[in-house]
This record gives C-alpha cells, structure tokens and sequence, in this order.
C-alpha cells in the first residue's frame, strides 16, 4: 500500500496519525479509499475534479502534474505541500 | 580589476562526450534582435488599428460608487469605452491554468476593478481613441465617484485583529489541506510544517540563533512594458499579439475572463522585453478585446512605466523569525521559521514555495515553520525569479552566517557540515534525488575568489547558498525535415534567455547535425501543441526533452526512408552521429534528406511531453564589497555565482543567468524598494527613483557552473534561471557584517539605512 504523509493541518482528521497507508493505482482512487478510511480527505484534497486550489502533490518525491489522474504504486510515497506557483 | 579572473569556468561531468552540447553557437535570433528588426508588442502594426489607455484609481481603497463614462464617449476621437460591466460575472469560479488553480473573479477584478479598488493604481476603465493621446484625454473625462476607506500596508498590521479587511469574505485557508477559519481577515493562508520536536532540540542544542528581517516591495524591472494588441474579428475570433511568458496561459486566461470558448482566441507571442515571473499573469488583454468588440477595430494597449510600478505584480514585502540551533560540532539540529508575507491586493501570494524553501538548502532533523499570505492595498504580487526563496535566503543564510561566527567555524564548512544531498528530505517532505549542492560549495570553497585575501578598512566578504525547485509542465514541438538538410524547428515557449539556440541545440546534437542546420520559430497558439509558461526555469528542460523526442520520431522515420533505399528492413538500419547505416551502406542525414521527396515525401515529426523528472537547482555565492561608513553606500568589488546547473546546454546563456541573475539579486539587496506614503501611493514609480542597478554598479560577475547531470533528463537538464536571484542579499549581507561588524536585517540595504545602522539609531543589529 501506498504511504501518505499527513501534514499538520489535516493531523485532526486521522486522530493525529503522521502518515497513514492506502490503497488505489490512481490519486483519484487512493483519496477516494483514504475518505473512506478518514472521512473529509477528499474535499480537503480535491475540489472540482482538481487538485485543490494552492495545493500539489508529490508523488514518490516529484510533483506531479497530472492532478488526480497521476499513477500511484503500490510502495509510492505521498506528500501533500504548497502548490508552487507564482501568484494564483 | 576582474581582467585577471576566470568568467566562463565549466566544471564538467566526466563522461560528458556531446558534440553540439556545450558549445555556444550564434543565437539564431541574434541578426534580428541587433538589427532591430524583431517584433516586440510595441511594434505590431494592422490596419485600422487604434490605440488604448487605462484610467487607474487615485484611492488605495475605495468602494465605486458610480463610474460615468458618457463624456468620454462623447469625446472627438474617441471609438469605445469599457469598465468592469463589460466582463461577464465569473463568480467563484476557478479555472486550472497550467502553474495552478485561479480564482477567476480575481483575475477579472485585477484587470478592471468590480465593486472596490484596493490599491493605488488599480485599473477601474479603459478607452480606446484614434490614436493614444486623445486616449489619454479621454480618461480624464471619466468621472468615478468613489467612497475611500481605511487602508493597511504594511504585512504585520494587516494581520492583526481589526485591522481594514480588503475582502469582507475573506477566510484564511490552512494550508496545505486544512479547514477554513471561521473569522474573515486580510490573511488569505496559513501554512503549517512540523517535524520532530523543536522545543527539545532548541533546549539541547549548544548555540541557538533567533533574528527578525523585514524585505520591502520589489519589482521585476522588465525593460518593456507590458503591451496587447486585440482584433476581435465580425466572425467571433479574437486574435491577441502580447508580450507575454505563456501565448497559451495568456490564450486561457483571455478565454476565461471573457468566458469565450477558447478555439474563439489566438494568441500570437511577440518577442519579450523581459519578464522574470511577472509577465504570466494578463492585465491588458481581455480589455484590449473588449474595447476592439465595441469598436470593431484592432487595440493597442501599452502600459506607462507608472503603470507597470503601480498595476502589475510585484514581489511581496515580508516580515520573518528565523531561529536555527546547533550542536557543539555545528551540527543544525532545529530550526523554526516563522514568515509572513504581503500578497497584495488579492489572495495567492508566494508563501507556498517561501515555506519550502527556508531551510532547503539544509539537514535539520527538528523543525517547525509557519507561512502567512497576507493581503494588503498594494498591487497582486506575482512571481519573481524563485518565488518566495529569495526572501527566506536572505533571513536563514544570515542566521548560518551568524552560527559560523559563533562557531568560529569557516562559514562554506558549516554549510558543507549541513547541506542537503541526494536522501536529505525537506521539512515539507519530499527526499531530494540527486542534487549538486555539495559539489557546489566546494567548487566555492576552492574558488581563487573565496582564497585570496581581502585587504582594507570596511571591506568584506560574505557567502550565502540559495534553492529553487525547477519545474517541468507540458511542452511541444514539430519540425518539418527540408530537402537541404535543415530542419524546421516550432515550439512554443516564449524565448527569454536564449531558448530557440537551447531547445535547438538538443535537436541538433539527437540528429548529428549542425546547431545552425535549425531553423527555430517560436509559433502561435493555433500553429503548435500546448506549451506551458516560460517560467519555473522550465524551457531547456521540457521543451527541450519535446524537441529530443522530435529528433527520435525524426530518425525513426528516415530510418524507413534508407531502408527503403537499400531494400532492407528498417530495424536493421543503425544511426549514429548523424550516419545512417546498415552493413557496407552508409548515407548521411543531409545527404538522406535529398531524398526524402523520391521516398515518400518529405518529413514531419511531432512530440508532445508533460516530463516528471524535473530536479533542483543550488547556488553558492560569493561577495565582496566595501562600504563608505561616511555615507552608507555599499560598493560591489567582487561577486562569483556558483551553481550546479546540470548539463550546461549553451554555457554563454547559463552564465548570462547567473549574472542577470545575481544583478537582480545585488538590485533587491542594495536599493531597490517601493517607497509608499501615509495613503498608500507609490512615492517612486519611475526607473529614475526606483533604482535598479546598471553596469556602473557592479562588477564582472565571474561564474562557474558545475555540471551535475540530471539522471531524468537525456542530456543532464536540470534549469538554471531563477536560483541566481536567491543568494545574493545574503551573501551581501553577510559581507557588510564583515566589513563593518553589523548585521543588516532589513533590506534593501540602502545608503540610508547602512548609514543609520553604522550610527547606532537605525535597523541594523550588531
């Protein structure tokens, strides 16, 4: 299963757990099971079928661009961090 | 004094081998850039065209009242006026376009205000007249009724309770992935990273460093202001010449505004004047279209230099804590950051990459950052080389500066004792691959600059280390094979630095063929596949990988034609330095090319990549200076930029970054500033009083670049641009401490303020 790093501002949704495992071939499928486990992932996550506003994803330690259709493997790792950009 | 001194050093991958790579050919738009004939926005000229003018607000803050535009329409000369009411209502909604999410509704506001101005400056209407001067008379005929309210500048006071809120509904994001505050405030998001625990490791460890810094408005001083030109056509096509970073984000932002479907908009890049992060963003542009479909006629619209200081987006002020502790090895064992920055008159600033970048260059077990974007009435910041990391550099490399001292240790060997390296995970948790920060500090360490002495009263020499990420997003390209043996090369990245030679250069050295044997045309949006911005020192890397995949899809299909030519299988033809061959038959590129129309026509190729393998770029920096403790002015003797730039494509282009670079970098350090008074205007919005550094200033910046190839990149890309701009401020910084013994801890570190620190009743802390 997948391992996400739950940052600090989320921490209240997984009882204060660090980093959680998941499963899912996809960031769609891996926020969907993970709203299942801890309710209130995806909307923290997604909105509008995007990578919330402000937000990025790094997967196994690059920053995908491909939103919640970017692979996910089986031993991947998650990091959810400020979306580099300059000025939204 | 730099004639003695090596400008153009190269410390190489040993195995690098290229044939075309690293050479530094003729930019291929050089003839008609020195010629004058390239053509900038100014230069678009069509029939009928008419020019515009933008009426900007007097108020810092201001509810509109009313906004009476029929004088001005009635005006001799006058074709069309526009305000706010001419956009569509976009609501909250928010679009993706390309670097990110946008809040459309902002975007919109920024560029004709809606219901309220929020800074001086802000654009209210717009009129488009026979030629610009009655345009300019015309504003003046706009009569805007407005309600001023209490104004906040200044970062600290506009988080605090009460303070006048910009945005009645504004509720802070936490950031990243948190709730929504409950209470409206100017401050639009909070980001929060923790790791380990700092309060145990600050109590532990042996030296502990606290400092406060304060940085001031910026901007990116483009030479060319911005400027758009819009036809929208009887048939519902609007076509856009800008000056602009991205021809396909100004094409969605265009599209977005005026909710057009976006096949309705073309947008055709002209040459840039320069951009540096601030010309992503459309100002000009949807207005530019309004006023054509109100007139029927193609408008210009050119910005003042007034307009450029007071309208666009600069680089936030900011207010910063930085606390590092070491052990007594001067091992960094915690850090705590604690940084707000302005974000201007809207929310979505740069504190995103401010919080990843504070302690990147660095190992630290324990640490703790908070980042706060604030907003205030000042113009929407936007970015600026490095985003948000020259800020942080600035205040951390300070504080290492200080530890050092404290240490009594040599200041490049307690960077070296701590720099991250490949496994090193960053505070906000991504683990760096592989990363040239070690061998970049040493290349610094054993640099004749940082070994020769440094003699006189109030002189001194400081170093500093800066980070940026680099990024990757979407590229294409498509090239057309000539009968001569030429390639025709499109691609869509607007060219900044030198990118058509870049991009070309990697075709070239896939093909086997000459740099010169490219023919690059940076084309329109309908003309070639989406392209991502020119930013995030992106270009060389994937529109450069683009043009790679190009040149296989080219090989591949000649490969076919010389099988076809010796009646054999094409997986049996080898190709290698431009030599196609398969047994005793050998034909070269050029000479297949001649070909190419007797078997099967001539060839066109395509490639079209979103590459994930982006990777980081780290800079060393090394200055020396001497200040006038009579007037407080700071003079540069010496400046050498490091970095580790992966495969150096053209090096001339990679040093022109480093030194452009680190020219800005001395620019934001020494005085370059936006001066506001009690209302909220702009004291000093003209290249005169907001002073840039020019070639009087600074010496020859000497370079080295350090080649440690990016293994996710067939050539070793890493991206060079944005990391030169970090370093500086707190490699000079560090350096007046050594001259005169005092730490600066607010920039710019202008005569006035050097002056008032040396006489101990100013901001500097000794």
């Amino acid at each position: 299963m997948a391992i996400v790093h739950v940052p600090p501002q989320m921490q209240k949704l997984t009882g204060g757990l660090t980093e959680v495992e998941a499963e899912g071939d996809s960031l769609r499928r891996l926020v969907s099971n993970l709203d299942t486990a801890y309710p209130g992932f995806k909307d923290r996550l997604i909105k509008d079928d995007l990578v919330a506003p402000g937000l990025a994803i790094s997967i196994d330690n690059v920053v995908t661009s491909r939103g919640i259709f970017a692979e996910v493997l089986q031993d991947s790792v998650i990091h959810i961090i400020p979306a580099i950009s300059g000025g939204r | 004094m730099s004639e003695n001194f090596n400008h153009a050093q190269i410390i190489k991958d040993p195995d690098d081998n290229y044939k075309i790579l690293g050479t530094r050919p003729v930019r291929h738009d050089g003839v008609d850039k020195v010629t004058g004939r390239a053509i900038y926005g100014n230069d678009v000229q069509l029939q009928g065209l008419v020019e515009g003018a933008i009426l900007r607000s007097p108020e810092a803050h201001a509810r509109i009242l009313s906004i009476d535009t029929s004088e001005a329409e009635a005006h001799p000369g006058v074709l069309a006026v526009t305000t706010s009411a001419d956009f569509p209502d976009l609501g909250d909604k928010i679009a993706n376009l390309g670097e990110g999410p946008v809040n459309l509704a902002h975007l919109a506001a920024n560029c004709l205000a809606k219901d309220k101005v929020l800074y001086k400056g802000h654009a209210v209407a717009a009129v488009a007249a026979q030629n610009a001067h009655i345009a300019r008379e015309a504003l003046d005929l706009i009569k805007v009724e407005y309600e001023p309210l209490p104004i906040v500048t200044d970062v600290l006071e506009a988080m605090k309770d009460g303070a006048p809120l910009l945005h009645e509904g504004l509720l802070t994001n936490l950031v990243p992935g948190g709730e929504k505050a409950e209470a409206p405030s100017n401050i639009s998001d909070h980001h929060h990273f923790k790791r380990g625990d700092t309060e145990a490791a600050f109590e532990a460890a042996h030296i502990v460093v606290e400092r406060e810094f304060t940085t001031q408005t910026v901007h990116q001083g483009y030479i060319e202001p911005h400027v758009a030109t819009a036809h929208w056509n009887q048939d519902g096509q609007l076509t856009v010449w800008a000056s602009t970073q991205g021809s396909f984000s100004a094409r969605e932002q265009t599209s977005e505004v005026l909710q057009i479907p976006i096949s309705k908009v073309k947008v055709i890049p002209c040459e840039i004047g320069g951009g540096f992060g601030g010309k992503i963003p459309i100002y000009l542009e949807p207005v530019a279209a309004v006023l054509s479909r109100k007139c029927g006629r193609p408008v210009k619209i050119q910005m003042t230099r007034d307009g450029v200081f007071e309208g666009t987006g600069p680089t936030p002020a900011s207010f910063m804590r930085i606390k590092l502790g070491v052990d007594e090895a001067g091992k960094m064992t915690a850090g705590e950051a604690w940084l707000a920055y302005d974000t201007g008159a809207f929310p979505g600033g740069v504190i995103g990459p401010g919080v990843m970048c504070v302690f990147s260059c660095y190992d630290i077990e324990h640490a703790h950052i908070d980042g706060y974007d604030v907003c205030v009435n000042k113009p929407w910041t936007k970015a600026y080389r490095a985003p948000g990391s020259t800020h942080v550099a600035y205040a951390v490399e300070s504080v290492v500066d200080e530890l050092a001292e404290k240490l009594e240790m040599d200041p490049i060997d307690l960077r070296l004792l701590n720099a991250a390296r490949e496994g090193t995970k960053r505070v906000d948790g991504p683990v760096y691959p592989r990363i040239g920060l070690i061998e970049t500090l040493e290349a610094a360490k054993n640099h004749d600059h940082y070994k020769s002495p440094l003699e006189g009263p109030n002189r001194g020499r400081g170093v500093a280390a800066g980070f940026w990420f680099n990024i990757g997003l979407k590229s294409a390209a498509t090239a057309h094979v000539n009968a001569d043996g030429t390639v025709t090369l499109l691609e869509g990245s607007t060219d900044i630095g030198g990118t058509r030679t870049s991009i070309s250069m990697q075709l070239a050295e896939t093909l086997g063929i000459a740099a010169e044997d490219i023919n690059p045309k940076v084309a329109d949006t309908d003309s070639v596949g989406y392209t991502d911005i020119t930013g995030g020192s992106r270009v060389t890397f994937a529109t450069g990988l683009a043009a790679v995949e190009v040149g296989k899809d080219i090989i591949s299909q000649m490969k076919e034609r010389a099988a076809k030519l010796w009646e054999c299988e094409a997986a049996d033809v080898e190709f290698s330095d431009g030599i196609f061959s398969q047994g005793d038959n050998s034909i070269s590129f050029k000479e297949l090319c001649a070909k190419l129309s007797r078997t099967g026509g001539l060839i066109t190729a395509r490639a079209s990549v979103d590459p994930q393998g982006f990777t980081n770029g780290f800079g060393v920096h090394i200055c020396d200076l001497e200040v006038d403790v009579e007037t407080g002015k700071v003079q540069i003797l010496r400046y050498t930029a490091l970095q580790d730039a992966g495969k150096a494509i053209h090096p001339s282009y990679v040093e022109g970054q480093l030194q452009g670079g680190s020219v800005q970098g001395i620019g934001w350090a020494l005085n370059e500033e936006y001066l506001f008074d009690e209302k909220g205007h702009m004291l000093n919005p003209t290249m005169l009083d907001y002073r840039m550094p020019t070639a009087l200033d600074v010496p020859m910046i000497d370079t080295v670049i350090i080649e440690v190839p990016n293994p996710s990149h067939p050539f070793g890309v890493r991206g060079v641009g944005e990391t030169p701009i970090v370093p500086p401020p707190g490699a000079i910084a560090n350096a007046v401490k050594s001259a005169t013994g005092i730490r600066m801890t607010e920039l710019p570190m202008s005569p006035p303020r050097v002056h008032s620190a040396i006489t101990e009743d100013g901001n500097g802390a000794s």
